[in-house]
């Protein structure tokens, strides 16, 4: 049995604790396991990697992957899917393990539906992927996020300011929710609830009253309705970057409360460093799973946290529809705005 | 001298915490009664002031920001102003001052000293500008905090294949650009004080990409050029996948580092010991390890000059 691993999508904390957790598992009933570099690009253009014990041994607490990613999507490539399944015959793969967020598991799904022998294994830094409690990557980048809150706090409690953190997070609020709550910010702002500005800038200016400062935090997908929107990706994602939501929002709070007001990104620091002790834990297991699946011919699927156990759970699942924050948690969230 | 005042002023810097817990403390130990200066040169105009006790500086020696808070202190240029903060001291008997903040504040202290109040600084700015010192309270951790933040776009640059311009804090100078890209591995830093060719920047990256290195990595101070406009001018001249962060803010505030926390807590002792014993208008700073006094004119208006062998060892080791 020969298998097949790639990590596709945006890089995040975990991913090479995930392929170290395959790799280890495959020992155990002798697989031989290659690495498609770059994703699915990889895998359409044959470029593979070599994935033995030596090349992971060493990497539990890496950030990134070893592997390299990329946000090709071999159903816009000409020929993608095809040159894929001649890739998989021409190096003997009997199954593929592809690691990744929703984009990468739905061309992982599709391929399933093409013939292919695939498992997934779930991978979101913004931890929007339904069918699963969390996924690898979460906890570090909101352990990041929290570490620069604190660090803001300093500085609007020293000059008596109100700052904005941008955090990750185009379709699902987790990041600043998470944020917000474990940093002790005064205001949150996540994409499921439409921005009521009015309401939070009353808000802040009875922080800064009580306590000298005020700290709200944003996510990049909040609902702004700027005009321009910025480049779009393969996968049809407008590339953020371009519009800065943690400025609009200083914006609106300087003009309506005549504080001048700034704001920060946390940008790509967030998604990169080493991952905390659960992400390595939750990278290990579901790694360890996927290969698990594979001896149990269990494809189609991804091995999700549920509760507190890893199992496996049809990719259709995660790919159907996103999870987004529910009233429950904003409701939890409300409980410290006060 | 039995009454004196502290006060910080001008951007906050992880340190400050840590130096007027030193001056409030040592003025303890020396019979010296300490007054809390709230907001900077502005408290002094406001007469904003509150003694401090030992147990009220307890737990700060970890905490960034400075819980004396800080203004901007264009308003105290005024010779009036000026006045009136010595009117202020005299109506409550302080003698004497100590003001930790970076050029802004020890031209105040300047100002102050010339009218025949004593004043003693000490240097605390993230930027390290300040001339006649290797060193300014902040400094230390700022770069630490851009370091980490490097480190992880590293992470993602690897494993993109990336290259990335990281946009540090440094307005006029770049201290904190050169340190953060030499501790970083970074190719290329562009700083203020230094003119940069694009050309040879662009000639750097191709040959870069010729000689199969996987990503580049830029570090600019944004008082070089703003990052975003790099970007536009490299991806206008090469087809290159690359991308821009901004640190901002993140660098200001954390924890001080351990030298950050040692010399606010030397510093300060020395501003007070001077300060008792009838020095004035001087700031203290670190040079070749020696905790040294430098006249307050010298360090605002003096160049301090970067080190330029860092500047160009970086050339050096990126190939």
């Amino acid at each position: 049995m020969r298998i097949a691993v790639l990590t596709g999508g945006g890089d995040c904390p975990g991913l090479n604790s995930a392929i170290r957790g395959i790799v280890y598992r495959a020992i155990d009933f002798s697989y031989d396991v290659i690495g498609f570099e770059e994703g699915w690009k990889g895998a359409i253009e044959g470029k593979t990697h070599r994935l033995s014990l030596v090349d992971v041994e060493e990497i539990v607490n890496q950030g990134g992957t070893i592997l390299f990613t990329s946000r090709t999507n071999p159903f816009t490539v000409e020929n993608g899917p095809d040159r894929i399944m001649e890739n998989l015959k021409k190096f003997e793969i009997d199954a593929l393990i592809a690691i990744g967020g929703d984009d990468t598991l739905g061309v992982a799904l599709k391929l399933y539906q093409l013939g292919v022998k695939v498992v997934g294994v779930p991978k979101t830094m913004d931890n929007d992927l339904s069918g699963t409690d969390f996924t690898f990557g979460f906890y570090t980048s909101v352990e990041v996020a929290v570490d620069a809150l604190n660090r803001l706090k300093d500085t609007a409690k020293s000059h008596k300011r109100i700052i904005i953190l941008e955090v990750m997070g185009r379709e699902a609020g987790w990041v600043a929710l998470y944020t917000g709550m474990a940093g002790g910010a005064d205001w949150v702002l996540v994409p499921e609830e439409k921005p009521d500005f009015e309401a939070m800038c009353t808000h802040l200016m009875k922080d800064l009253e009580r306590k000298g400062y005020a700290l709200v935090v944003v996510s990049e997908g909040v609902d702004i309705s700027l005009e321009e929107k910025g480049e779009v990706d393969q996968f049809g994602h407008t590339l953020l970057q371009k519009r800065s939501v943690g400025d609009f929002v200083a914006d609106i709070i300087s003009k309506k409360t005549g504080i001048s007001t700034r704001s920060a990104v946390i940008g790509y620091i967030q998604r990169g460093g080493s991952p905390t002790v659960f992400d390595r834990m939750l990278a290990l297991r579901t790694g360890v799973k996927a290969v698990d699946m594979i001896q149990n011919g269990e494809f189609g699927k991804m091995a999700a946290l549920v509760g507190s156990e890893v199992t496996a759970v049809p990719l259709g699942d995660a790919t159907s529809k996103l999870k987004l924050v529910d009233k429950n948690w904003l409701d939890l969230l409300r409980v410290f705005l006060k | 001298m039995k009454r004196i005042a502290v006060l910080t002023s001008g951007g906050d810097a992880p340190g400050m915490n840590a130096a007027i817990r030193s001056v409030v403390r040592i003025g303890f130990s020396r019979n010296i009664e300490v007054i809390g200066v709230r907001g900077g040169f502005r408290g002094l105009i406001e007469k904003n002031f509150n003694p401090l006790l030992p147990r009220d500086v307890s737990g700060l020696l970890e905490k960034g920001g400075t819980v004396l808070l800080t203004s901007r202190t264009d308003e105290f240029k005024s010779e009036e102003i000026q006045e009136k903060a010595i009117e202020n001291f005299k109506s409550e008997h302080i003698e004497g001052l100590i003001v930790i903040g970076g050029n802004g504040s020890q031209s105040g202290n300047f100002a102050l000293s010339k009218k025949d109040f004593p004043v003693m600084g000490v240097a605390s700015t993230i930027d390290n500008d300040l001339w006649g010192t290797d060193y300014t309270i902040g400094f230390d951790t700022a770069v630490n905090n851009a370091i980490q933040a490097i480190d992880k776009i590293r992470d993602v640059a690897t494993s993109h294949t990336r290259s990335f311009i990281v946009e540090v804090m440094g307005r006029d100078r770049g201290f904190i650009a050169i340190d953060s890209a030499i501790a970083t591995g970074a190719d290329i830093v562009l700083i203020p004080e230094v003119r940069f060719d694009i050309g040879k920047i662009i000639k750097n990256i191709k040959e870069g990409m010729e000689k199969k290195k996987l990503h580049h990595l830029i570090v600019c101070a944004e008082g070089a050029i703003y990052a975003r406009d790099l970007e536009q001018i490299i991806k206008s001249r090469l087809d290159i996948e690359i991308r821009v962060s901004v640190l901002g803010y993140i660098q200001r505030g954390g924890s001080p580092t351990r030298f950050d926390r040692i010399i606010a807590t030397l510093f300060a002792e020395r501003a007070l010991t001077e300060l008792i014993q009838g020095e004035t208008g001087k700031v203290v700073g670190i040079k070749d390890n020696q905790i040294v006094l430098i006249p307050a004119e010298d360090a605002v208006t003096k160049q301090k000059d970067i080190n330029s062998s860092l500047y160009k060892i970086i050339e050096e080791v990126s190939v």
